[in-house]
């Protein structure tokens, strides 16, 4: 098993698919892509109203920290939820031409991350209107890698698992929905509490939302066992999530 | 010589009833533990060779194994036993229902080349002869939500045909074409045969089969029941059925 060697071939292969899911996403609506930054702004804002003077009293930059959480959730449930279904989405190509089954989970989640940087953009505007140092942004690839590493094992496993069982479909959405519930994205927690010593032992989620937060509105970069910590946890979870879709791949024609 | 194509023993199993009963899995794995699926032989010591610029027909009854035959050269199901050998690039037609309807027919063209294994180069550099061959230049930039099932059939076989392919399996790729088209396609196959290339074909339209293949296979039950000159196998077919 060799763990992601790509050809020239299967960069263009991955580039048609990043290019055609980027243009059939919001095909047909008015206002067309700017739905890839409409979409995290409104639940912002929704949020942001709903919550403001319910949960951010006493959290610094409220604002900021606010939209940390929802943007970096934002990105690892669309990455997950869209990869989900798309070999059966793509099952006519699947059962008619060969080409590397992984690159059909890839191009979404890279169409994701393509959004995801707008909502970057979205944040960096914010903090300028807050008049906060945007320097620690250069800071941020380092985490975003990570995070997208971390999205990709998943995405991974459960869009090959979904081949053979549809129900993880269901499964996903209901365990996400308490993920998101459990995890500080628009409250804040004690750092002596119970609730912040498991997320941050058990929850790889809140370990990236917690380290852009320090990074981004206290300035502080994550110690290195921390950031190790992170690498560590997602490259695992990528070997898990590629080993699984190795193992199954091979049937995804008989079955979709 | 080398042969395009070696189909050695080749054997092939399938889960069925596995959909049918998905709603009462559950209740069967919570009563009997996990439950034993019943597959289908779908191919059964299976062994063909064909040498490069051979045109072969493959005739046979629903579900004898013409469809998993050239899927299994294609390298998308994977033999349960036995090996495949090809040799060269293969481009595989088994659906036509490739593209992707929001987009345009050019969007399709550039999609469908990249999956057919093309450089970006030769993907701009055959846009034009593309059209012109399937006669859809007026359409090129509609979506193909608006194209027939025709339309989408001839973009999808002139797209194959500008890969370049040294092997080109086709399963039912003219049913909803036109005789115009069909003419087009055919006199294409047997260009790309003259020129060495092997092409693996798939039909109910035995006329078709007779017109373009100098050989044919005729799949009985997941087995070759006939291989030989097109006629001979043909008759026979004909005769038993």
């Amino acid at each position: 098993m060799t763990l992601f060697s790509f050809s020239h071939k299967d960069l263009n292969v991955l580039l048609a698919f990043i290019k055609a899911e980027f243009k059939t996403k919001y095909r047909g609506s008015i206002l067309g892509i700017t739905w890839y930054l409409l979409n995290p702004l409104l639940l912002y804002a929704t949020l942001y109203l709903i919550f403001a003077k319910r949960f951010g009293t006493g959290i610094e930059h409220y604002p900021v920290y606010l939209l940390i959480g929802i943007i970096q959730w934002n990105f690892f449930q669309t990455a997950v939820g869209s990869s989900l279904g798309t070999i059966w989405e793509n099952r006519t190509l699947v059962k008619s031409i060969s080409f590397k089954r992984e690159l059909i989970v890839i191009a979404p989640l890279a169409v994701t991350f393509g959004s995801h940087l707008l909502e970057i953009l979205l944040l960096a505007g914010i903090m300028t209107y807050l008049k906060m140092s945007l320097l620690p942004l250069a800071f941020l690839p380092a985490l975003l890698v990570l995070q997208v590493i971390f999205a990709l094992g998943f995405a991974l496993a459960l869009s090959s698992i979904f081949v053979y069982v549809s129900d993880v479909q269901q499964i996903w959405t209901y365990l996400s929905r308490i993920w998101w519930f459990g995890t500080p994205i628009f409250y804040a927690v004690n750092e002596d509490s119970r609730l912040f010593w498991i997320n941050i032992h058990f929850n790889p989620q809140f370990g990236f939302i917690h380290a852009t937060r320090a990074l981004l509105i206290n300035t502080h970069l994550p110690t290195l066992a921390f950031y190790f910590t992170l690498c560590a946890v997602s490259i695992l979870t990528l070997t898990l999530g590629y080993a699984i879709f190795h193992k199954l791949k091979d049937r995804f024609a008989e079955l979709v | 010589m080398k042969h395009a194509i070696e189909v050695v023993n080749v054997f092939k199993k399938y889960p069925i009833e596995r959909i049918k009963k998905q709603r009462k899995k559950t209740f069967r794995i919570l009563t009997d533990g996990l439950p034993k699926t019943s597959r289908i032989q779908a191919l059964g010591a299976v062994t063909i060779r064909i040498r490069p610029g051979e045109c072969v027909g493959i005739i046979g009854r629903n579900g004898s194994g013409k469809s998993t035959l050239l899927g299994t050269i294609a390298g998308i199901l994977k033999p349960d036993q036995g090996h495949v050998h090809t040799l060269g690039k293969i481009i595989s037609i088994l659906d036509t229902k490739l593209g992707k309807p929001e987009l345009t027919g050019e969007e399709n063209r550039t999609f469908l080349s990249a999956l057919f294994g093309m450089s970006r180069k030769e993907i701009h550099q055959t846009k034009n002869t593309v059209f012109a061959k399937s006669n859809l230049a007026r359409f090129a930039h509609t979506s193909l939500l608006k194209y027939s099932r025709g339309m989408k059939d001839r973009l999808v076989l002139c797209t194959a045909l500008c890969a370049k392919p040294d092997i080109l399996l086709l399963d039912e790729v003219l049913a909803e074409s036109d005789h115009t088209f069909r003419t087009t396609f055919a006199n294409a196959l047997r260009d790309l045969s003259a020129k060495g290339k092997t092409i693996l074909f798939i039909s109910h339209e035995l006329a078709l089969i007779e017109n373009l293949c100098t050989r044919t296979i005729w799949l009985d039950k997941g087995k070759v029941r006939m291989d030989g000159r097109t006629q001979v196998v043909l008759q026979k077919y004909t005769e038993a059925n």
